[in-house]
């Protein structure tokens, strides 16, 4: 499926749930879980606590669906409900945070840490141990902005809107993180080759 | 396209390339191993590239998998907003009540369906439809005894029942939409275009899709319009030119989305349009590519299991109550049974029913003693 074709089935399939078609919610749901999973355990380090939040999300959308308007981007429109509400709820339980890029480092979004994945998997290799190395180091925005590209698919137009940034500040966001990355950028070629085996 | 030249970089910001490696699908592997066989000076880039956002997606995923969490967390949307409600009401209620209940909506649709009847005389049809293009069409008519095979100038094709008949502009492939006018019945396999949607009107529905194969029955004289989907999605809506528009409701005007194996019929009458099942769904691993086949031979198998099979295989929404039948066993090689007998002979070997409510399967019974 071409990304247009992603795009128009999103359509479809938005203003079929607008019309209060449960399968197509369902399908919604399915379609979007595991972006919304891992972009909210950025922030939160409990997975139940993410879980709880993608399933407040998902009844408000289905309980204002009649006044829900096209969505540009549905995936971006579920993207930043979810940050939203993240972060209305940090700002429940914790006292309230200003501008969250002067907050302290250690409040900061929860970056999971390279050992949380590869404690005792000897075999991978040093190569891969250095990209999370580079992730980690990244400043929280970079990091955020460099995976909502690379990971989410995310169009520049949509990370800049989540970000509340200038579509060209986040280009440059992601552009920077990317420099950085250059000189390592020979030593990628040899990481995992097995990975692309499978798509040989 | 330019990918002969593109470095690393640019491959990572490919939206085409990305979606390879994120979510392959058929299409996607035959474009980039021909590309890459025609370009093999190109395989380090797409080395690296490839290397750097599967790199990411195991920072980003890690060793945890969705797939729990998914199922769990739509479970407890679903009670939240209950709105399987409309299903298993009956089910709480005793058998009496759901007699009365169901005796009582009869009643209720006698009495309402009685003032519509008079007024005849569809608004939209074909002729109008036509009328209304302003375009030069071209018409295709079918009066032979079978089917006629048409083919339209994007690589899509229609098979054109006896006693039918198309007509699309003259210029079909110019415009930003693919427009179909059908009367009669007719099954079509759309070309993908996603820039152009094909949208096929025929009476008061309009259909439409982007690249799939559906199957839709319009003749001037039936009291029903149907469409049949056999791959792909296919939205269906009622024409906004269908005169009554304070009579048709929200769903009606913006659509129903409809997946394989499931089909609209609108009553014309009333304009109101059903969601259901197809009376011969077909496997799904025969229309949609990477579908999983299925064994249907059965040896003690759990019901439940049974029916989860089934509903994987052909892409039904069967609803069951799981510890009900969990002691409930099955054994029999349904592989070559037409899928509504397969049911019907689970069903009845378990002393259970089952029955269609919009497009759900629903099996009713007492469940089976340990």
């Amino acid at each position: 499926m071409k990304k247009e074709d992603q795009h128009t089935e999103d359509d479809l399939i938005w203003q079929a749930v607008r019309a209060g078609d449960e399968e197509a919610f369902e399908r919604l749901y399915q379609l979007n879980f595991r972006d919304l999973f891992y972009y909210g355990r950025q922030f939160l380090h409990d997975e139940e606590a993410v879980n709880d939040a993608i399933q407040d999300l998902f009844v408000d959308l289905w309980r204002t669906r009649r006044s829900l308007s096209p969505a540009r981007s549905v995936k971006y429109y579920l993207m930043a409900s979810l940050r939203r509400k993240i972060h209305r709820s940090r700002h429940r339980e914790q006292e309230p945070i200003g501008n969250w890029e002067k907050f302290p480092e250690s409040n900061l979004p929860f970056q999971p840490s390279a050992e949380t994945f590869f404690t005792g998997s000897e075999e991978k290799s040093l190569q891969t141990e250095r990209l999370n190395a580079w992730l980690e180091q990244l400043p929280p925005r970079q990091h955020e902005a460099l995976l909502l590209r690379y990971y989410h698919d995310l169009e520049y137009a949509d990370i800049a809107a989540l970000l509340d940034i200038k579509e060209q500040t986040g280009r440059n966001l992601v552009q920077k993180a990317l420099s950085k990355l250059r000189t390592l950028s020979t030593l990628l070629i040899f990481i995992a080759l097995k990975n692309i085996f499978y798509f040989f | 396209m330019e990918y002969q030249n593109f470095s690393t970089h640019d491959f990572i910001e490919d939206a085409r390339f990305r979606q390879w490696i994120h979510r392959p699908d058929a299409d996607l592997d035959a474009f980039w191993q021909a590309f890459m066989e025609k370009h093999p000076e190109k395989t380090p880039e797409i080395i690296a590239a490839t290397n750097f956002l599967l790199g990411i997606e195991q920072y980003v995923e890690g060793e945890s998998s969705v797939t729990a969490h998914e199922k769990a967390v739509f479970q407890r949307i679903k009670e939240d907003i209950a709105f399987e409600a409309k299903v298993p009401v009956w089910r709480q209620l005793p058998r009496w009540a759901a007699w009365v209940a169901a005796a009582s909506l009869l009643l209720m649709l006698g009495y309402f369906a009685l003032p519509l009847i008079p007024s005849q005389n569809p608004e939209v049809s074909y002729e109008t439809s036509r009328k209304e293009a302003k375009k030069t069409l071209t018409e295709e008519v079918n009066d032979t005894p079978a089917p006629r095979l048409i083919k339209l100038d994007d690589g899509s094709t229609i098979s054109l029942q006896p006693d039918s008949r198309v007509s699309y502009a003259s210029n079909f492939t110019t415009g930003n939409v693919r427009e179909v006018y059908l009367s009669g019945e007719a099954f079509f396999e759309v070309a993908k275009d996603p820039d152009k949607p094909f949208l096929v009107y025929a009476n008061e529905l309009v259909t439409k899709v982007l690249g799939t194969s559906f199957n839709v029955r319009a003749y001037q004289n039936d009291d029903d319009v149907t469409v049949q989907v056999r791959t792909g999605r296919v939205s269906v809506a009622v024409a906004e030119k269908s005169g009554r528009k304070q009579e048709v409701s929200t769903r009606e005007r913006e659509g129903i989305l409809l997946l394989p194996n499931q089909q609209a019929v609108l009553a014309r009458q009333e304009i109101r349009l059903i969601k259901t099942l197809v009376k011969e769904p077909v496997l799904l691993s025969k229309v949609v590519p990477n579908q999983p086949e299925y064994s249907f031979v059965f040896e003690a198998a759990a019901a439940p299991e049974v029916f989860k099979t089934l509903a994987k295989a052909y892409g039904l929404d069967i609803v069951f109550d799981e510890d009900q039948f969990a002691n409930c066993q099955f054994t029999a090689d349904l592989t070559d049974v037409p899928p509504y007998e397969k049911l019907d002979i689970v069903c009845r070997s378990i002393e259970a029913s089952y029955r269609i409510l919009d497009a759900q399967i629903i099996i009713d019974g007492k469940g089976c003693k340990p």
